[in-house]
């Protein structure tokens, strides 16, 4: 009952087998080898899953990998290799926004697709609570994300 | 190693294709995913059903208004499509769409997903309620349409037969505004713990007609006939509103559960009630200035 299919992940193919329901969360972690996506809950819930499918901030553990065939998904690990994804990861570090980091990735991939949407400095704290309402964090309280967005929304592109 | 009793992942390229998968072999249809992924794998729907994915299929997207006014929205439409959408102003369903989960919920979740899961709480239903809206299924042996109060039989139950698929939601042409509040603990990523949709149409300042449908109330989405008809004939002011508002309880018949007990449900409804029929009164009142 698998098949084969090619996965395209953060600009490169990957021919991988999988179940009709292999989530893509497993899909990335052990078929891709990029465990930056975290388990959380499996339920949509917590958004520590969360990658992009054709730039959308989805919940990798609520798709099926065959859903993905023929779009382009792309992860922390690509995300934050260069450009504005870079440029999130280091205000994130800078404001302290990281604390045991479980659901960094997916809250960075969550920035990244909200600023490819909104202009340089054009999220207003309510885009950017809005875009990062799926995503628990239980360290942080919030304020230092909010400000390492602000600051990467702010940074010129 | 996959298990074999899973289904087959199909992805049919038009709705001819899709209504014949759904019609050959015991099948889930697969929209957005963000309720069946989650169903599937707690075992409450049977895995060895194939997965129809339909999200892709042209005929079930996209939101259009006709010459004479009727709204027609492809349940394979996202909540975020439908939320953002300028083809009509802000309404009780579009309020829903933009309250279903968090950002990553809507960009994947669809009308017709939300629509079919028939929570009691869902967030689109009480708005499609309140605008008479018409469900259309389709199947091989030809189509039906489903009038929003007679499509929800129970939680998680509807009228659609196995083989049907919800295709469009078709909304009829109206003078009127209206209006969905919920009531939540937390802004997002939350289940209605109580909603009310209000649809008023307003004549000369009077109100010449009203609907009102309440969500998590009951074991469906429920008209509240008496509440509407009570702000019929009236100015809107606020001793009507109040006294509608109130009567809300009349259809009320809510359970008590994790997020809100019998009695908190009944305190906060005639609330929600007056402040959704506050929305859709500034709404109407902006669309049809005097």
């Amino acid at each position: 009952m698998t098949t084969h299919m090619t996965l395209r992940v953060n600009g490169s193919d990957h021919d991988i087998t999988v179940a009709p329901d292999t989530l893509l969360l497993d899909a990335l972690r052990y078929e891709c080898g990029l465990t930056g996506a975290k388990l959380g809950c499996g339920t949509g819930d917590c958004g520590a899953c969360t990658v992009t499918v054709d730039g959308e901030a989805v919940n990798s553990c609520l798709v099926y990998a065959l859903e993905c065939e023929g779009h382009a998904v792309e992860t922390v690990e690509g995300a934050t290799a260069g450009g504005i994804g870079a440029l999130v990861a280091e205000e994130f570090v800078k404001a302290d926004a990281v604390q045991c980091g479980f659901c960094s990735p997916g809250i960075i991939m969550s920035t990244c697709a909200l600023l490819a949407r909104t202009e340089p400095g054009a999220a207003t704290d309510e885009d950017i609570k809005e875009a990062l309402a799926g995503n628990l964090c239980r360290c942080t309280g919030y304020l230092p994300i909010l400000e390492a967005v602000r600051r990467a929304s702010g940074a010129p592109r | 190693m996959s298990e074999p009793d899973v289904g087959s992942y199909r992805r049919p390229d038009n709705l001819a294709e899709a209504l014949t998968m759904l019609d050959r072999r015991p099948a889930s249809v697969l929209a957005g995913g963000t309720d069946l992924v989650v169903l599937r794998a707690d075992g409450t729907v049977d895995r060895a059903h194939d997965i129809v994915d339909i999200k892709g299929l042209s005929e079930l997207r996209g939101i259009s208004r006709d010459a004479d006014g009727t709204l027609t929205i492809g349940a394979a439409t996202t909540l975020r499509e439908l939320a953002r959408t300028t083809v009509v102003p802000p309404n009780a369903i579009t309020d829903g769409a933009a309250l279903v989960g968090g950002w990553q919920t809507r960009v994947r979740g669809t009308i017709g997903g939300n629509i079919c899961r028939a929570s009691p709480a869902g967030d689109t239903l009480p708005g499609i309620l309140a605008a008479h809206a018409q469900l259309e299924l389709a199947s091989t042996t030809g189509t039906r349409l489903v009038p929003a109060h007679a499509f929800f039989t129970g939680p998680g139950r509807t009228v659609r037969e196995p083989n049907e698929l919800l295709t469009r939601v078709i909304v009829p042409a109206s003078r009127g505004a209206s209006a969905y509040l919920r009531f939540t603990y937390r802004r997002a990523m939350d289940l209605a713990v109580v909603g009310v949709a209000v649809h008023l149409e307003i004549e000369n300042g009077r109100c010449v007609a009203a609907r009102v449908a309440l969500g998590a109330a009951a074991a469906t989405p429920v008209p509240a006939p008496e509440a509407a008809d009570a702000l019929v004939g009236t100015e809107l002011d606020e001793p009507s509103v109040a006294a509608a508002a109130q009567l809300v309880l009349n259809t009320a018949t809510p359970i008590d559960d994790g997020r809100g007990s019998r009695a908190h449900r009944r305190t906060v409804l005639p609330v929600l009630a007056k402040r959704a029929i506050g929305i859709a009164l500034e709404r109407a009142r902006e669309g049809h200035p005097r």
